[in-house]
């Protein structure tokens, strides 16, 4: 009985374990907006960069700029004049600080202005 | 009772509504010494315009508009302390040192280059002194300088001067300039006005310190860098008119390097902040001009940039090492970066001739540049091809004719070894946006791990920060380098390489080097051409530091030149184009400079201060075991 059910919890696991996993992919590409003449080859390459703009913008941005509603974090959406690339640097007290070029580089900065740019509007 | 407090609280809002409607409407002193100082100068440029129509360009006329065109220069030295800090693009149209210039400056690295037009008072003024001139071209010079103004009237940039953090930030670039430009003749055509005119504007800024002071009581100049600026005064009142005559050495010791140390130090007190690009690379914290941090040019930690902890900085500094020497990197497993980046050579390959490309057997197109400061320039190589430290090794690592290898290969031979493996495997958990150890990883722990020989201080550092002192020849040398020689012109204070305040963009040049000692024909290398075309780029290579010149020859993108005497001598000579040359676009005057041999040694001893002491750097005495056995016989540092 014991080895059934130990069994039973594992291939569950391994089950869900495949749900999460098919489940992420599909949520990554639902995450983003992207002009519809955008080739999907392209469109997939932009992805990778989006990804890595997303985990820079949760270190470097979502504490300051992130909101929590009913629960859920809530991303901010950002002009295109906000995401004026290098001016992101001076835009307040603040960025001047914590967004200096010992915090984040500027190869970051644009992967995060790209995440930004592309990221499924909040309405 | 009500109606009471109702007719209280009107008569309140009333007189609170007047008073800031009134602190809108009332410029500060500070703001309408400002605007005079413009409209002066607007004033000043209508005049000249006027002169020029009405005049012939006979020599009479010629000497008469540029009397004029002094006068009009002096009323911009008076405001210079504002326009160039406030509106920097601007500013080139009114006193720009080119015609034409390329630029990529740091924040702008990813766009292709800007063409920004220069115009004003000493493109003018150079003009007069060309055999063949028109009216129209005078006066169009004239005439954008004048369009330009309007700018500085904007919202914009007028609403800086409400408030104090501006003044601390143009009086930064102020000092900066004070030790790197203002006395060294970059932007001012008569070599005989460089003291005048920079006498005259230190006693403008004089006259905007008290203003401001007045304007903002709580976060005033103090009265020890008033005191201090006083002396200052006194110093270059009592220097000779004759600009190879002025003590740079003592003026950039004594005072305009304290000033910048005061003037830090009420940055951080009074906790302004920039909402400028200017400010983008400057650092806050430095307290000297001559300190390694003053300016970030490049961020060796590349990927790693997150990464604080001194023992994983450690860990990562051993991997570079051993990286460093590993020729793993190459394709045949035969070379390393210290093949060519020769620690003992102060990383470097001062035999010149040993560059050799990948099939052992031809030589490499231009010579081995120096690791030490490669950081303080905003685009790496010569002709400016990379924009970050890792670009570049990644770069040399995959070119076939330098190690010959590709990012696959590289990866899969140096994850096979398993200390390297274990280390990134690792470091891959403090660099989360990798799925996996990738190429990024390799080359930025190699740039951390060379990048920590930048830091030393040279002699001559310690001598301008006061801890010691130089030799009466090595500070002829510095005051000669400054003045007569014409080097500060292109190698700025304090890097001496061509990163000039406020250090946001790296500057190229066109000297017209020869392909060899004989001077009978240009080196055939395009330089920067061969990244960006243009009249201008053309042999254009990117100004390298005099840092470690004595310890890092030969010289010049092809090593032409074998010692510093025959580079002193090129110079002196006026360049490629004054050896008879044909360099339509040399950026270098042609003229002689007519150093004596006395001279010469006197600049050599000075360079030589400029050398910084490295710790001696020895190989790794064994490299990591690959599971590949034909992996395992390769050698420390490579064979070739």
């Amino acid at each position: 009985m014991k080895l059934i059910v130990t069994i039973f919890i594992l291939l569950s696991g391994i089950y869900s374990l495949q749900v999460f996993a098919t489940d992420k992919k599909d949520k990554t590409a639902e995450l983003y907006e992207f002009p519809d003449a955008m080739a999907q080859p392209v469109r997939n390459q932009f992805m990778v960069l989006c990804e890595k703009g997303r985990i820079l913008y949760d270190i470097s941005c979502g504490k300051c700029h992130n909101t929590k509603v009913n629960g859920k974090t809530i991303i901010p959406d950002f002009t295109i004049e906000q995401l004026g690339a290098y001016s992101i640097r001076v835009a307040n007290q603040k960025h001047e600080m914590n967004v200096s070029e010992e915090n984040v580089s500027a190869e970051e900065l644009a992967l995060i202005t790209t995440y930004l740019t592309y990221k499924k509007k909040n309405h | 009772m009500k109606r009471k407090i109702t007719i209280i609280s009107i008569i309140f809002s009333l007189a609170f509504a007047l008073l800031s409607f009134n602190s809108i409407n009332d410029k500060t002193p500070y703001e309408a010494e400002y605007f005079n100082k413009l409209n002066d100068l607007k004033t000043e440029q209508s005049d000249l315009l006027q002169l020029i129509q009405q005049s012939e360009l006979t020599p009479d006329g010629i000497a008469h508009i540029k009397g004029r065109i002094q006068l009009c220069r002096n009323k911009m030295k008076g405001i210079d302390f504002w326009l160039r800090y406030l509106e920097p693009v601007s500013y080139k149209s009114i006193n720009g040192p080119l015609p034409v210039e390329w630029e990529t400056e740091v924040f702008e690295k990813f766009e292709k280059p800007y063409r920004r037009d220069g115009a004003g008072l000493t493109l003018a003024s150079l003009y007069l002194d060309e055999s063949d001139i028109n009216k129209d071209t005078l006066l169009h010079l004239i005439q954008t300088s004048l369009n330009v103004m309007d700018v500085y009237k904007a919202d914009t940039v007028v609403s800086h001067l409400k408030t104090p953090d501006h003044f601390f930030l143009c009086n930064r670039l102020y000092l900066l300039n004070l030790a790197a430009i203002y006395t060294t003749g970059f932007e001012c055509p008569d070599p005989a006005q460089v003291v005048p005119e920079l006498r005259l504007m230190m006693h403008e800024v004089k006259n905007i310190y008290s203003i401001y002071n007045l304007s903002f009581p709580d976060k005033a100049l103090p009265d020890e860098y008033l005191a201090l600026y006083e002396k200052a005064l006194t110093f270059v009142d009592a220097q000779n008119n004759d600009m190879n005559k002025f003590n740079h050495y003592d003026f950039i010791r004594e005072f305009v390097n304290p000033l910048f140390t005061l003037n830090q130090q009420y940055i951080q007190q009074y906790h302004v902040f920039s909402k400028s690009m200017v400010d983008y690379s400057l650092n806050k914290n430095v307290t000297s001009i001559f300190s390694k941090s003053l300016y970030n040019g490049q961020n060796a930690k590349g990927i790693f940039l997150r990464v604080k902890d001194s023992a994983t900085l450690a860990e990562i500094d051993r991997v570079g090492h051993l990286l460093f020497f590993d020729p793993i990197l190459s394709g045949n497993n035969r070379r390393s970066c210290a093949s060519c980046h020769k620690p003992e050579q102060y990383f470097a390959d001062t035999l010149g001739s040993s560059n050799l490309q990948f099939n052992n057997t031809e030589a490499l197109p231009r010579n081995t540049p120096s690791l030490v400061n490669a950081g303080y320039n905003h685009l790496l190589m010569l002709d400016g091809k990379h924009t970050s430290l890792q670009n570049q090794v990644h770069d040399v690592i995959t070119n076939k004719v330098e190690m010959g290898s590709d990012e696959n290969e590289v990866l899969q031979k140096v994850l096979s070894c398993k200390e390297y493996k274990k280390v990134f495997t690792a470091l891959l958990k403090l660099t989360p946006q990798e799925k996996e150890i990738t190429i990024e990883h390799i080359a930025s722990a190699i740039t951390y791990y060379y990048s920590k020989f930048s830091q030393t201080q040279s002699p001559f550092d310690n001598a301008m920060n006061n801890k010691s002192s130089l030799s009466a020849s090595e500070t002829e040398g510095f005051n000669l380098f400054m003045s007569k020689a014409q080097c500060g012109t292109c190698h700025f204070v304090p890097m001496f390489n061509g990163v000039k305040p406020p250090y946001v963009g790296s500057e190229f040049e066109v000297l017209g080097v020869p392909a060899d000692t004989n001077f009978k024909k240009l080196s055939p290398d395009n330089g920067r051409y061969v990244v960006f075309q243009a009249d201008e780029t053309k042999n254009a290579f990117r100004t390298g530091t005099i840092r470690n010149a004595a310890m890092t020859a030969p010289y010049m993108h092809n090593g032409v030149f074998k010692n510093l005497n025959q580079v002193i001598d090129f110079y002196n000579n006026g360049g490629g184009a004054g050896k008879g040359l044909n360099v339509p676009n040399q950026t270098l005057s042609s003229d002689s400079l007519k150093l004596t041999v006395m001279e010469k040694t006197k600049l050599i001893a000075f360079i030589k201060t400029l050398n910084e002491p490295l710790r001696p750097e020895l190989p790794p005495k064994s490299l990591p075991k690959s599971s590949n056995p034909l992996l395992n016989n390769r050698k420390v540092g490579g064979i070739y």
